[in-house]
């Protein structure tokens, strides 16, 4: 095995644990997700293995570690920790050099980061405790529904009159959704009245810290095509989303790492 | 005018949920250093509890935020 540097990013978020792996030219060697599960040391063993094995790397020839995510201080291997406002923000601006602004909305977290036409993160906001606009509340809904989540955002596209979903709160909307499904009303209206309901909660988060145009979407939530409809009929401008908003993350972390090896 | 003279590189603001004469002075300290262009920070906490993590996450980013170049 020759023995150019590695960096590597390990996002450990509250649903998913992605690791990126890149040479020294910052380009992707391997990439993994998994299910954070109960045990996120585990889950950041886990995903960074994957990841080498993808990038044909032994796991500990890794040259830097950075880890994000609300469990970064879990990853025993890290050289140090970043939260994952910054690398979002550093991910992106990566993939996307003219971007402005991020929406990043994951399984507990949604945030709005502003960077300035340096790149550089300049204001953000993140949701409260509750799940309410994050990827939980589209898990529940999901499930309640019997819908896997990966069609979520495509039957969205085809609702005809989407509802109104009133209740931010994830349990009293549950209960909306279980009187629209009384109602006998169209599953795919009830879906995209949840992507629009997720939007108008993020909207909140987007409009105090004042983003501009372009904006990318992160985070796993970006895979929905239906709430990244919503999100821009809200903000009234078009939303580039990465081909794997997935690993934005761990992406910038890995980038990160790259910059500032461990001190 | 402490701020400026301390030369702080930004606010945070920690404000009891529900305690409104706090909540009163924020409005006009927060848009004075939004003309003075110096970043701030508002965090909503309970009284009487452990912060969760994700405050946590937003004062460790702020930080990163002031390093600029740091990160």
């Amino acid at each position: 095995m020759s023995s150019d540097p590695i960096f590597a990013g390990v996002d450990i978020g509250s649903a998913t644990a992605k690791a990126v792996l890149l040479d020294g030219s910052s380009t992707i060697l391997g990439t993994s997700i998994i299910a954070s599960g109960g045990n996120l040391a585990d889950a950041a063993q886990r995903c960074l293995a994957l990841a080498a094995e993808e990038a044909g790397v032994l796991p500990d020839a890794c040259t830097a570690v950075v880890a994000t995510g609300y469990g970064r201080e879990r990853v025993a291997v890290r050289s140090r920790s970043v939260t994952e406002i910054t690398c979002h923000a550093r991910g992106a601006l990566a993939m996307f050099p003219e971007v402005r602004s991020v929406v990043d909305i994951g399984g507990q977290d949604s945030k709005a980061i502003a960077l300035d036409e340096r790149g550089r993160v300049v204001r953000f906001e993140m949701n409260d405790k509750c799940a309410a606009g994050t990827g939980r509340f589209l898990e529940v809904m999901a499930r309640l529904l019997e819908i896997e989540l990966d069609e979520f955002g495509g039957r969205a596209m085809h609702a005809v009159s989407p509802v109104t979903i009133s209740s931010t709160c994830t349990v009293f909307a549950e209960s909306e959704v279980i009187s629209h499904l009384a109602r006998n009303e169209n599953i795919d209206d009830i879906i995209a009245g949840l992507c629009s309901s997720i939007a108008s909660r993020v909207y909140g988060l987007t409009s105090r810290a004042r983003l501009s145009a372009p904006t990318i979407m992160t985070g796993g939530v970006a895979r929905n095509k239906g709430v990244v409809k919503a999100m821009e009929v809200r903000l009234g401008a078009p939303i580039r989303t990465p081909e794997n908003p997935q690993i934005v993350g761990a992406y910038g972390a890995a980038l990160i790492a790259m910059n500032q090896p461990a001190s | 005018e402490a701020v400026r003279r301390d030369k702080a590189d930004g606010v945070i603001f920690l404000l009891t949920n529900f305690c409104d004469p706090v909540a009163f002075d924020f409005v006009p300290l927060k848009k004075s250093l939004e003309e003075a262009d110096i970043p701030a920070l508002s965090l909503s906490v309970e009284q009487h509890r452990e912060p969760p993590e994700q405050l946590r996450t937003r004062v460790e980013a702020f930080v990163e935020m002031l390093q600029e170049d740091g990160v």
